[in-house]
């Protein structure tokens, strides 16, 4: 079976060693919801870090659809990789909700008709077509958000990753971007990676999730069996 | 939604004006040289309000523009102040303060004034303009002018991010107060404000690396395209006919106030 993502032995540790992943394991398979969870300084950010190629592992491989990471292939990988950061603010900076979400296609060299094209279906699917003209900064925090997926599904990734993704968002919003994200992205076959403090959302919205302690694997495998492990309570609290 | 995110007040929505933003760029940017130009203060005075009367017949907001103004003035005095103490023609003041004498020459004061009202002027001119225009609208016009890419790129970021962090620091402020500094020493308030300063500095570093590292995960590998504003046959009719129509007006009413 072809994995999308294959996590073998990886060893990362800062230069400072203040930090280190210590030989991480697991695979994410195509098309699955795969939640990464575990306390603040477990290891999450410093994981997507290395996926998305910002920064680089010691020792181990990690695949990405078959290709091996390293600095040679990492601007093939990122074209695979969507990434929608937790903070909006980081994201997106444009003057207009369309120049923000026409960014990514026209780096990839898209003509201006293509990019428009995209960029009018990428805002229909987040429903902020009305806003297309206005200034992101304007928009609420949950609509801010929206833009900044749109900036990625308008680059058409096999996998996208979200950091964080219903942080600080109210439940409407929340709901609304979970059934965006079910319809743009699940149904299409793509896979979805996100990190979550959330129990709730882990073990009813994704297939498979990783649980990690001071860059340490604790547990890899079905959200289902997640209420099974002794330290899930520790750590993610009761339901 | 929070206007304090914003450097100038734009424009929300894109208004249907006769001239396109690049035509009032330049409009706007001849005004400020008309400024630098001008060595009388009463000829600088009519400029503006030709300006002003321009700028509120195409429906730009003098309100935003004097909230802008209020906060920008203060910068702009402080920045006046050395010239006062230039020792050009007669001295007008003089008293000394623990020992130090103070003088104030009239030609130090005439800089000084020449600051303040071109500082002030300019500024305000520069909001009336950023009032009729969106954002992407004087981004674009910018490229139109043959600005660099990256110069561009760098208005940008920096009129989108300096009021997040002058939000962030009114935040570390209002922490610090809600914490007792208001009734703290000197010195703990003076350590507080370095700290503010810092805190600031490390949040502008972070901050930055995010925007980097997300422009360069949506594929980012040298510049910025930023997409120029058309500049159609009414700009040119306006920059050729209605500006040079604008300086004549002023000027003759500078004239006429003279001879009076």
């Amino acid at each position: 079976m072809h994995h999308e993502i294959v996590f073998d032995n990886v060893f990362f540790e800062y230069p400072d060693k203040s930090f280190a992943l210590k030989n991480l394991s697991f695979t994410i398979n195509i098309g699955e919801k795969f939640a990464i969870c575990g306390n603040n300084g477990a290891g999450k950010t410093t994981l997507l870090r290395l996926l998305l190629g910002l920064e680089f592992h010691q020792k181990g491989k990690i695949k990405v659809q078959e290709l091996e990471l390293n600095r040679d292939t990492v601007r093939e990988i990122r074209k695979r990789i969507g990434f929608v950061f937790q903070n909006p603010d980081s994201q997106v900076f444009s003057a207009s909700v369309y120049e923000d979400v026409a960014f990514g296609p026209r780096n990839l060299g898209f003509s201006e008709e293509e990019v428009e094209e995209k960029v009018e279906r990428a805002l229909e699917i987040v429903d902020l077509s009305e806003y297309k003209e206005h200034s992101p900064f304007r928009l609420s925090f949950g609509q801010r958000k929206r833009v900044a997926i749109a900036g990625v599904l308008v680059m058409d990734p096999a996998i996208i990753i979200l950091d964080e993704p219903f942080a600080n968002i109210d439940y409407p919003t929340r709901r609304s971007l979970q059934r965006i994200l079910e319809k743009d992205v699940i149904e299409k076959g793509k896979t979805l990676i996100f990190t979550s403090h959330s129990r709730l959302l882990i073990e009813n919205w994704s297939d498979n999730v990783l649980f990690l302690n001071k860059g340490v694997k604790l547990f890899v495998g079905s959200s289902s069996k997640l209420s099974d492990f002794p330290e899930t309570e520790k750590f993610l609290g009761k339901f | 939604m929070n206007n304090t995110r914003f450097l100038f007040p734009f424009s929300d929505k894109k208004k249907q004006r006769i001239f396109s933003s690049v035509a009032l760029l330049i409009f706007t940017i001849l005004v400020i040289v008309l400024f630098l130009l001008s060595n009388n203060l009463f000829n600088i005075l009519i400029i503006y309000l030709s300006t002003l009367i321009f700028f509120l017949s195409i429906k730009a907001s003098f309100l935003r523009t004097i909230k802008l103004i209020v906060p920008a003035s203060v910068l702009i005095f402080f920045l006046g102040i050395p010239a006062l103490f230039l020792k050009l023609g007669e001295i007008i003041y003089s008293n000394s303060f623990i020992g130090i004498n103070f003088e104030i020459f009239s030609g130090g004061l005439n800089r000084a004034l020449f600051i303040w009202v071109r500082g002030i002027f300019s500024v305000s001119v520069i909001t009336l303009y950023t009032t009729c225009v969106t954002m992407q609208e004087f981004i674009q016009s910018l490229r139109s002018l043959f600005f660099p890419n990256v110069i561009v790129t760098i208005i940008l970021l920096m009129l989108r991010y300096t009021p997040l962090l002058v939000e962030e620091g009114e935040n570390i402020r209002i922490a610090q107060k809600m914490r007792g500094l208001d009734s703290a020493s000197r010195k703990r308030k003076f350590q507080a404000a370095a700290a503010l300063m810092g805190g600031i500095l490390i949040k502008s570093i972070k901050h930055g690396t995010e925007v980097y590292e997300a422009m360069v995960l949506r594929g980012l590998e040298d510049n910025l395209l930023i997409k120029r504003e058309k500049i159609t046959i009414s700009d040119f009719l306006f920059l050729i006919f209605i500006t040079p129509l604008f300086c004549l007006v002023s000027g003759g009413i500078i004239q006429i106030c003279i001879m009076k």
